[in-house]
């Protein structure tokens, strides 16, 4: 199996000497084409670090992270900002979708971002598949927690990145709605061949994945 | 009560960045009010100075005897009383001399002239005290000691006595130079005398003297209460009204500022409060949102609405404490530092006789800088209540998911495509309302800034200096009267029976090198029977004339009527070039007017009717060409020569006319360079207050700018992390800012020019009717506004680069995460 | 309080005897000022007309004769006309300018005072309350009684502190008796488990001497246990064989327009019998019927393995629950049963090849743990999701989500 993204000897620390706190301590972890894997912890346990160092938004304190092969360590800015429009999608636990902007151009906001004229086809599929067709036009702050999370699933989706990144993806929605989000997220990764990384604190959330690895104290537990 | 400051104190600590911006926007609202009004107090020192310098009376009671004005000495409202009386005339030669007598009863007047310079005042008979000029003209050399014979009339009347006379003392005169070219005999000699002397010819029943006074409170009352006062005095003596001189100039300089100073102060005081009001209350509402979750622990934490307002008015009222004091003393020690120098600048390119003589100003008021500090302080309140009911409505559970309150449109139209261009036009368009509010609050200011740049580049010191040479580089023109009935050489009329400005005058100034023309204006004298003021008692004034050619350019500043120029010529019409005065003089459109020409010993019977009218100095009528011409006028009627030269000649040309000026006392050389030098001086005056004031609309406005870019990242602090997430780079991002602000620079641009040129050109029209500055052409401020553009779009770019590194700093994460 | 009544009093009267001095010496001053007046005209007028002293006194002691009249005539032209107020002479000015400077500090003053006193008030009623409060904190948090009695001896009030220390008693006894009762119930616990475990072993030794016998009806016994155990493989055979089928993608699951109820139908009717052996009810709550996108019988049979599994593991006589719930892009029908629950621990791994629960219950009942597998493999192969989750009533839901 091909590895899609690699942490190798990843650590980040926060602080110095006393105070040093480890948010993420020499942590190893291989995921492959096409997998959903989930990360569990206990808030604190240093998963959301992880989950931004994997996506290039902070930088380690060591370590290595590879997206596709690519080590992302010392790239500029700009090289950066191009590896996470066009290979990483994230999903964020509060949506964060722009609230200025309406459910079809926040989806194909990262397109526009890397120059791109939108897959038409294929974004409508996205928004089809995610049971958006009816609020293409509508504006984040008048849909649901649901519908806005689907439109960020459809955003992290739009630009065919390989690998999307969930942080709590379900945390501020109810079980029933976090369950059918959970289930998109998959059926779109599984439909459009992404690789999936979850982040959560909830084990129910983590039962649909293929793999879950368990973390604490900035370390893979067991 | 004691945890509410605090917290203040600590919110205070914790956001410094915040804090120091309000403090700076504070502390520069202080600064600009305590400058204002300190600038303001100076200004009015000075002029309260200069009216001193010249004299500090209050009023002159005229022809009064002793006994009255032993009265007045005691009089319980009389506070300084000098005596002054007009003892003889000398007769010398064609000197206008005058020996007087005078005496301060009572405290002191003062007077810019006058006052002993060495020596005494004269006390005995034989003794005298004048200005050095007075005994210079007498052909005595000025030096006390120095004998003097004098030949005068006591009272000017009756047998000419002669005295021996030793010289006592010398006093102050007015420098002839500064009164320029006027005729000798047209200026009078004054001497002092002794009481002594006096007696020995008057008996003291028949003495009159005129008195000075200065009655008490002129620091509590006001104009119209002193000017009450004075009469009431009058009326107290038996003083009738008529000889009652009240010098109006001075009290109205002392007892208020003037009510153009007053209302520029205040409206530039309102202007100052107003921009600043907005950008305080901007930075607090922002301050408040981001802030929301922090209000909203503490809400959860069980403080009350009313405990939130305290806090945020404590963080208010800590900020003044720094800021107030400290934008107090800047605006006391700017202007207390730059007033005279830059008075002295003006000064410097002045003619001495309009330049400020003061030493030292008393610019500071106590009560005025408290009252700027009021009013910041209410400013500040007044700012800060919305955002403190903001803060106060904010609840717990809302504080999580806090989002500006805006339009909340339901859908969007939106764009198949997105970049950067449609993230702008998203955002400005999400928050319309604000973008507006924005636009209009920094275009309100570049509005302002570029009428007043219309009026400052239409003051152009050439229009004032072509108000004395309408053509050409040089002017020569006659010294004369119309109306002085004791010196009838003096009058126009006679002079032009023998006019200097003959041919061979104009033969002799065409043949300097470098003179290309000679032109002639002419004017007569003329006298109507007429029932207005302008002809009571047999007075008399210019009328000259005006060409087919000249129609254009008088159509042009036409105030009244029409003109019809062969009408006119066939019927006699003229236009009145005194449109200012016309309803004091009683004249009209349509009048018709018998007049009565004065061609130098002749009077020729005119008939004529008032069809338009405009304002210029060129003599109260002006007929047609043709009209005047038929008059059949005998002698030359020429008043002034207008000289054009080749420019590179200039310095030559004028040495040679100066000679010819020399040549006659009745000619007056007008230069071009000294206009324009004259012109730029009175520009500079009312330009460098206008450019203070622009420069304060113009910091405001730049505050501004940077709080609206401050307020747009803040806010959306989340925002900008989750785009840089999803891909947008630093390049990116900056683009964004930049694209943003200019969005607004450019709003602001064409607001400004747009409208900003409408209102200038607006008030220029109403400054040129009310004849401010000599205004009469409308120059574009073009240079004001490529620097207005350069600096809205250097400043937004500056203002976006410097936001986008203090974004960078902050780590991506931190924003993202901020809001959860 | 009287202290602050007798403070209040005394400054009053100081303020009132300051402002009765300061307006005698206002009165003063003008009198002076009125007196050397008079002193310098019968001077002037001594000087100028010697003896003119007598008219003077005779004046001064009230003698008018409209002299007061012609004198305000006479002086009429030096300004001194009747209307004149005492404010617009300087001397009577500067006299009333002192007053009125005078009674606004005086007014400060007892203003100033007023704050003090409420400022002082305010003070006192905080310290009190700040006592109050810190006893009843004390009270909660069970702090001794002596610094409490110390402390309500400095309230004011002697009722309220009375009250006080009536409450934190009551508080106390209370509290104490719940602590009694929590170490009661706790060796209750510990007695009953000792007791159970006695009889448990004795039970354990009987069924090892009943296995050492040897007779006709033990070994049709034993015949019956095997068949059994046939039964139970050809089971576990049957579930393997689909798992390797669905693996190897011998099944191929056509997905066509299908309604959720016929689906619900078709699996319950193959575990009916199952259910109506042990007494269980299946109770479907009314829903709106939908239709999917999935194969039909294999999403049936999906369904069936876990309602399956619920009447396993449901104690005779109980229901179990079927909801369906519209959602935006999927419908998710929740199984609910009244079992013993999946613990926390394997509620992931149940749905894993070959797994079986590890509790008593679970290994009583048989199994082979192949039937939740095949359900999700099943169901995610069409997009859908299986998952589990513990119910309210202690046993589990399980979740089947499947694309409408």
């Amino acid at each position: 199996m091909k590895a899609i993204l690699e942490a190798k000897k990843l650590c980040k620390y926060y602080g110095s000497g006393e105070n040093t706190v480890r948010a993420v301590d020499n942590l190893d972890l291989t995921v492959y084409h096409g997998e959903f894997v989930a990360i569990v912890g206990k808030s604190g346990s240093g998963k959301s670090t992880l989950l931004h160092l994997l996506g290039g938004l902070d930088d380690p304190t060591s370590g290595d992270v590879i997206i596709d092969g690519k080590n992302i360590a010392g790239l500029s800015d700009e090289q950066l900002a191009k590896i996470r429009r066009r290979k990483i999608g994230f999903v964020f636990q509060s949506y964060n979708l722009v609230p200025s902007l309406n459910v079809w151009e926040n989806i194909v906001l990262p397109l526009g971002l890397d120059g791109r004229k939108p897959d038409e086809k294929y974004v409508k599929d996205i928004i089809r598949t995610l049971g958006l067709e009816s609020k293409v036009k509508s504006m984040p702050n008048t849909l649901s927690g649901g519908q806005q999370q689907r439109t960020a699933i459809a955003r992290a989706a739009a630009a065919k990145p390989s690998i999307i990144l969930a942080d709590e993806p379900t945390g501020n929605l109810d079980t029933k709605t976090g369950d059918e989000v959970m289930a998109m997220l998959r059926l779109s990764a599984k439909k459009y061949g992404q690789t999936l990384v979850v982040i959560t604190h909830n084990e129910d959330i983590a039962q649909t994945a293929d793999r879950t690895v368990v973390i604490e104290d900035g370390r893979i537990a067991g | 009560m004691k945890i509410l400051s605090l917290l203040a104190a600590g919110r205070i600590k914790y956001n410094k960045n915040r804090t120091l911006l309000t403090m700076l926007a504070i502390m520069l609202t202080t600064t600009l009010l305590a400058g204002l009004v300190t600038s303001a107090a100076a200004l009015w020192d000075q002029q309260k100075q200069q009216a001193e310098a010249e004299t500090n009376r209050h009023a002159v009671f005229k022809d009064l005897t002793l006994e009255q004005a032993e009265i007045l000495k005691n009089h319980i409202d009389v506070e300084s009383i000098q005596i002054f009386e007009l003892f003889a005339s000398v007769e010398h030669e064609r000197m206008n001399g005058f020996l007087t007598f005078s005496s301060g009863l009572k405290g002191s007047i003062t007077s810019g002239v006058g006052n002993l310079a060495e020596g005494r005042f004269a006390q005995q008979a034989g003794e005298i005290c004048g200005p050095p000029d007075f005994f210079e003209r007498m052909g005595v050399e000025p030096a006390i000691g120095s004998a003097v014979t004098i030949a005068f009339r006591p009272y000017g009347e009756g047998k000419i006595v002669s005295r021996d006379f030793v010289i006592c003392g010398l006093v102050t005169q007015n420098d002839i130079s500064k009164l320029g070219e006027i005729n000798d005999s047209r200026i009078a000699y004054g001497a002092s005398v002794s009481e002594e002397l006096v007696k020995q010819f008057i008996p003291d029943g028949d003495r009159r003297v005129n008195a000075s006074i200065r009655v008490n409170g002129e620091d509590t009352l006001n104009y119209d209460e002193i000017c009450g006062l004075i009469n009431d005095v009058a009326a107290d003596i038996g003083c009738p009204e008529t000889d009652v001189d009240i010098n109006k100039g001075y009290l109205m300089t002392v007892t208020e500022p003037g009510a153009e100073m007053t209302a520029i102060v205040s409206a530039a005081a309102a202007i100052i409060v107003l921009f600043s009001g907005i950008v305080i209350y901007s930075i607090y509402y922002v301050g408040v949102i981001t802030d929301v979750q922090e209000i909203g622990k503490l809400k959860a934490l069980g403080a009350s609405k009313r405990q939130i307002k305290g806090m945020l008015l404590r963080e208010g009222a800590l900020a003044c404490l720094i800021s107030v004091p400290a934008g107090l003393a800047l605006g006391y020690l700017i202007p207390y530092t730059a007033f005279p120098i830059v008075m002295d600048n003006v000064s410097a390119g002045l003619p001495q006789m309009y330049a400020a003589s003061v030493e030292e100003y008393h610019m500071f008021s106590l009560p005025m800088l408290l009252a700027a500090a009021a009013v910041v302080m209410i400013t500040v309140y007044i700012s800060l209540l919305k955002p403190m009911r903001m803060a106060a409505a904010v609840s717990p559970v809302e504080a999580i998911r806090y989002t500006e309150p805006g339009e909340r449109s339901k859908t969007r139209r939106g764009r198949t495509c997105m970049s950067i261009w449609g993230l702008i036009a998203a955002n400005l368009a999400r928050n319309k309302k604000r973008t507006a509010v924005t636009m209009v609050t920094m275009g309100l200011s570049c509005v302002l800034f570029m009428s007043f740049a219309g009026i400052i580049n239409s003051m152009s010191p050439e229009d004032i200096a072509r108000r004395e040479i309408d053509e050409g580089e040089f002017r020569i023109a006659i010294d004369y009267s119309s109306n002085d009935k004791e010196y009838p050489e003096n009058n126009l009329d006679t002079i032009q029976q023998n006019n200097p400005l003959n041919n061979e005058l104009i033969d002799s100034i065409l043949s300097i090198d470098g003179v290309n023309d000679v032109k002639t204006k002419r004017g007569v004298l003329i006298s109507s029977d007429y029932d207005s003021s302008v002809f009571e008692d047999g007075r008399r004034s210019v009328m000259s004339y005006f060409t087919k050619d000249d129609v254009k350019r008088i159509e042009k500043e036409l105030k009244g009527g029409a003109i019809d120029y062969e009408r006119m010529a066939s019927e006699n019409g003229v236009i009145c070039a005194n449109a200012q005065f016309m309803d004091e003089y009683g004249l009209d459109i349509g009048d018709v007017i018998p007049l009565t020409v004065h061609d130098g010993e002749d009077e020729i019977g005119l008939t004529v009717t008032i069809e338009a009218s405009y304002e210029s100095s060129d003599g109260l009528f002006l007929v047609p060409e043709e009209v005047y011409d038929g008059l059949g006028l005998r002698s030359n009627t020429a008043t002034d020569l207008y000289i054009h030269t080749d420019a590179d000649k200039y310095d030559d040309i004028k040495n040679a006319l100066k000679d010819i000026e020399l040549s006659n006392e009745r000619f007056v050389l007008y230069s071009m360079d000294e206009e324009m030098r004259l012109g730029s001086a009175s520009v500079s005056i009312v330009k460098y207050p206008m450019y203070i004031i622009l420069i304060m609309i113009a910091v405001i406005g730049f505050m501004n700018l940077i709080n609206t870019m401050i307020t747009s990242i803040v806010t959306r602090k989340r925002e900008i992390g989750v785009l840089q997430a999803i891909g947008l780079s630093n390049r990116q991002l900056y683009h964004m800012l930049t694209g943003e602000g200019l969005f607004f620079s450019a709003g602001t641009l064409l607001l400004s020019v747009t409208l900003g040129n409408i209102l200038g050109y607006t008030m220029f029209l109403a400054a040129k009717s009310s004849h401010f500055m000599s205004l009469s052409e409308y120059h574009y401020p073009a240079a004001e506004t490529a620097i207005l553009a350069a600096v809205l779009v250097i400043g937004q770019l500056a203002v976006s680069l410097i936001a986008n590194r203090s974004i960078r700093r902050e780590s991506m994460i931190d924003r993202i995460r901020n809001t959860y | 309080m009287k202290r602050a009544v007798i403070i209040f009093s005394a400054a009053v009267l100081c303020l009132t005897a300051a402002f009765n001095v300061l307006f005698g010496i206002a009165a003063e001053k003008a009198f002076r000022s009125e007196t050397d007046t008079v002193y310098r005209l019968c001077g002037a007028f001594a000087d100028e007309y010697p003896g003119s002293e007598k008219k003077a006194a005779s004046v001064l002691a009230g003698e008018d004769n409209g002299y007061t009249e012609a004198g305000r005539a006479a002086l009429a032209k030096y300004g001194y006309d009747a209307e004149r107020t005492a404010f617009s002479e300087q001397r009577y000015r500067e006299i009333i300018v002192f007053e009125i400077i005078c009674s606004a500090a005086l007014s400060g003053l007892i203003l100033l005072c007023g704050a003090l006193y409420i400022r002082a008030v305010r003070r006192e009623r905080r310290r009190q309350e700040d006592l109050i409060v810190s006893m009843l904190d004390k009270c909660i948090s069970g702090g001794e009684e002596q610094t409490m009695l110390e402390n309500a001896g400095l309230i004011g009030n002697d009722m309220v502190s009375d009250e006080l220390i009536k409450v934190c008693g009551a508080m106390k006894l209370k509290s104490d008796t719940l602590s009694e009762e929590r170490d009661n119930t706790k060796s209750l616990v510990t007695d009953i488990s000792h007791q159970l475990k006695t009889p448990l072993s004795a039970l354990k030794s009987c069924f090892a001497v009943y296995k050492e016998a040897d007779s006709i009806e033990e070994r049709t016994e034993f015949v019956n246990r095997c068949e059994a155990q046939i039964d139970k493989l050809e089971a576990l055979t049957a579930s393997l064989i689909n798992i390797s089928r669905l693996e190897t993608g011998i099944i191929t699951l056509e997905e066509t327009e299908t309604s959720v109820t016929d689906i619900l139908i078709q699996s319950i009717n193959s575990v009916y019998y199952k259910a109506a052996d042990k007494n269980i009810n299946i109770v479907t709550e009314e829903f709106e019927d939908v239709t999917v996108n999935a194969d039909k019988k294999w999403t049936a049979e999906a369904i069936a393995n876990i309602i399956d599994n619920a009447v396993k593991y449901s104690p005779a006589g109980t229901d179990i629950k079927l909801r369906v719930i519209k959602m935006f892009s999927f419908v998710r029908i929740e199984i609910e049963d009244s079992g013993t629950g999946i613990p926390r621990s394997e509620r992931n791994r149940v749905f894993e090849r070959f797994y079986r629960g590890n509790s008593a219950d679970v290994k009583k009942q048989d199994g082979t743990g192949v039937g939740l597998y095949l359900t999700r493999r099943l169901i995610e192969n069409q997009g859908g999701t299986v998952s589990v989750r513990p119910a309210a009533g202690g046993g589990s839901i399980f979740v089947v989500q499947l694309m409408l």
